[in-house]
């Protein structure tokens, strides 16, 4: 095994070995963004490198019923839970057939049907929204977590203080999971002040995020309350996790070849109709939306 | 109008039991105007719940209650502390059906007194509503009585997008009428005129229509008949009964308790001046709070009341 090799009994392996090839899939799609975001044919799109593992990791520990509140940089979480290729790339380009109808950066990914929640940038504005969502499926009786994602330094924003605190006040069933760079302060040393439950785990290795989403996850639903889990992110690109006994190189091509020929697609279709613009802003247009759109569209 | 906003929440926690209500001191306490009294008792801390002291918590994780199917009715305990809820309310709750493509929406009502009159002083008696109808995707409510208070928040719990139901504080026991009993609603995006005339159209809502009532009857003495028209709805604005009345009196006065500067007066009368200019006999005018924080000793002057609007009408009638 090379450096920063994840060592695991040959019990497990096979199961490492699935959740390995997630990653090398979403590493090769985040190269591919990345390269038409330096070549200008698309908009603005943080990288979702280095956290890959904690982003399969987490998924092997929940349930598909459970509600994801990703970041902007956390678009795999979509393609990984099954949104098809071909629809992401509408996504990425913001096409006619973009489910977001062109209205976010690429990676503002939203998928109701895979309980992949809507994205926005504010910092840790979306943790009391998992608390709520996590808050009403306990009161319903559903064995449903809700998990939000955030970096290291959104612990600094008055909105994680807020979403942590009311999901220890009311025992949401919610998984805080935060990605803290190596050495950096996490968000766990918060835990004591606000009655939750913490846990550190390292983030290069996808069964440990697993174990410790999953253990997070078993404790909610038996009324113990909120968990934050402090992912811990080491190194750089070059200090990668990496498994043996993957074909990578198999992965990459095929992974390539889909992308390729949706994105060719995507590049192709149209854009999103202008009446787009006023569509969604409530249910129905109202009389001032119907007045600007006819100025737009004749 | 406590009573019945009070009967509104409950008859709609029985009716659906999606209802919510969340907010500081709502439970135990019933509110510190009490207008959650007795919910909390009724329905129990899973559906009247008390809340950490953080309007942005509250707002916030009534959006996760509303994306997971629930009708949360959050309380803003004075409008003058929506503030550290701003970006909640703008950036998340206003913008989740459009930036979700439709996928996902928000159907949640923000209750929050607002206003003067009850000698709060700077931070117990603003109208933040200009802030809330610039963010697109928030519908604003702001009913003038006990009857309107009923049926637009049962229309508003009722409606699929956001709404900030903004409640006149110094109406909520100064006013008193009958309301049914039974289950109604007042449309929303409906203005309402509540006194005909064809001499000066003045536009008003909340506690300030009572206002332009009483100055109405001061300036009838002086043969002005004016018409005043009560928006209940702020926005989406019900422009065509503006439009309408304008065209008849030719003449326009919008009242507000909100600073003059970027208020809604100044949004209302440009829309009628693009759909009603050659109508015009005088220049619209507005009586509204001045460009500065809202007093507490000289709150009576500050206000845009009867002995304000009154010379205001005057002027454009005899312009």
């Amino acid at each position: 095994m090379e450096a920063g090799a994840i060592s695991s009994p040959t019990t497990e392996r096979e199961a490492l070995h699935a959740l390995y090839e997630q990653m090398v899939r979403v590493r090769t799609v985040d190269a591919r963004l990345a390269a038409l975001g330096d070549a200008g044919r698309i908009g603005f799109l943080p990288r979702t490198l280095g956290r890959e593992a904690a982003l399969v990791g987490a998924l092997d520990g929940l349930e598909d019923g459970d509600w994801l509140f990703p970041t902007h940089a956390d678009w795999a979480l979509a393609l990984l839970r099954g949104m098809d290729v071909a629809t992401f790339a509408h996504r990425v380009f913001g096409t006619a057939s973009d489910p977001l109808k062109g209205r976010d950066i690429p990676s503002g990914v939203s998928a109701k049907g895979l309980n992949v929640a809507s994205v926005s940038a504010p910092a840790a504005t979306h943790l009391p929204h998992a608390v709520g969502v996590a808050w009403s499926a306990r009161r319903r009786g559903e064995d449903v977590v809700s998990v939000a994602l955030f970096d290291g330094p959104e612990v600094d924003a008055a909105d994680f203080h807020t979403g942590v605190n009311f999901a220890g006040v009311m025992k949401a069933p919610t998984i805080f999971l935060c990605r803290v760079r190596e050495g950096e302060p996490g968000s766990a040393e918060h835990a004591v002040a606000y009655g939750v439950h913490a846990v550190e785990c390292d983030g290069t290795d996808p069964a440990a995020v697993s174990r410790a989403v999953r253990e997070a996850r078993e404790r909610a639903l038996a009324g113990e309350g909120p968990t934050l889990i402090d992912v811990v992110l080491k190194g750089d690109d070059d200090a990668m996790a990496r498994v043996d006994g993957v074909d990578e190189a198999g992965i990459r091509k095929r992974t390539e070849e889909s992308l390729s020929s949706a994105f060719d697609a995507a590049t192709r279709a149209s854009e999103p109709a202008l009446g787009t613009l006023f569509s969604d802003v409530y249910e129905a247009v109202p009389p001032h939306l119907d007045r600007q759109r006819d100025e737009i569209v004749r | 109008m406590v009573q019945a906003i009070n009967g509104a929440l409950a008859s709609e926690m029985r009716r659906d039991d999606r209802v919510v209500v969340l907010g500081e001191d709502v439970g135990k306490v019933g509110g510190v105007f009490r207008v959650t009294a007795g919910l909390y008792d009724e329905f129990g801390e899973d559906r009247c719940i008390d809340t950490p002291l953080a309007e942005g918590g509250i707002i916030g994780t009534a959006i996760g209650m509303a994306l997971y199917g629930m009708r949360p009715v959050p309380e803003i305990q004075f409008a003058d502390f929506i503030f550290p809820a701003f970006d909640q309310i703008v950036s998340e709750a206003a913008k989740m059906r459009w930036r979700s493509g439709g996928e996902y929406s928000c159907p949640m009502v923000i209750r929050t007194p607002v206003g003067g009159g009850i000698r709060g002083g700077l931070y117990h008696s603003q109208s933040p509503e200009s802030l809330f109808i610039h963010t697109a995707g928030l519908k604003v409510v702001c009913p003038s009585n006990p009857y309107d208070a009923k049926g637009l928040l049962l229309a508003s719990i009722r409606d699929e997008d956001p709404v900030l139901f903004m409640e006149p504080k110094r109406v909520y026991r100064a006013v008193k009428m009958d309301v049914p009993e039974d289950d109604y609603t007042v449309p929303l995006g409906k203005a309402k005129v509540v006194r005909e005339g064809d001499g000066v159209t003045v536009v008003s809502w909340g506690a300030m229509v009572y206002e332009a009532l009483s100055a109405a009857e001061q300036v009838a003495k002086d043969g002005v008949d004016c018409e005043v028209i009560d928006l209940r709805t702020l926005w989406p604005l019900d422009l065509d009964t503006i439009v309408e009345s304008v065209k008849k009196t030719g003449r326009l006065v919008v009242v507000h308790e909100a600073p003059k500067a970027c208020g809604f007066g100044a949004e209302i009368m440009q829309l009628v001046t693009e759909k009603a200019f050659l109508h015009f006999e005088a220049p619209p005018a507005r009586v509204t709070g001045f460009d500065t924080p809202f007093p507490y000793t000289l709150e009576n002057e500050y206000l845009p009341l009867a002995h304000r609007i009154a010379p205001a009408v005057m002027t454009t009638a005899r312009y």
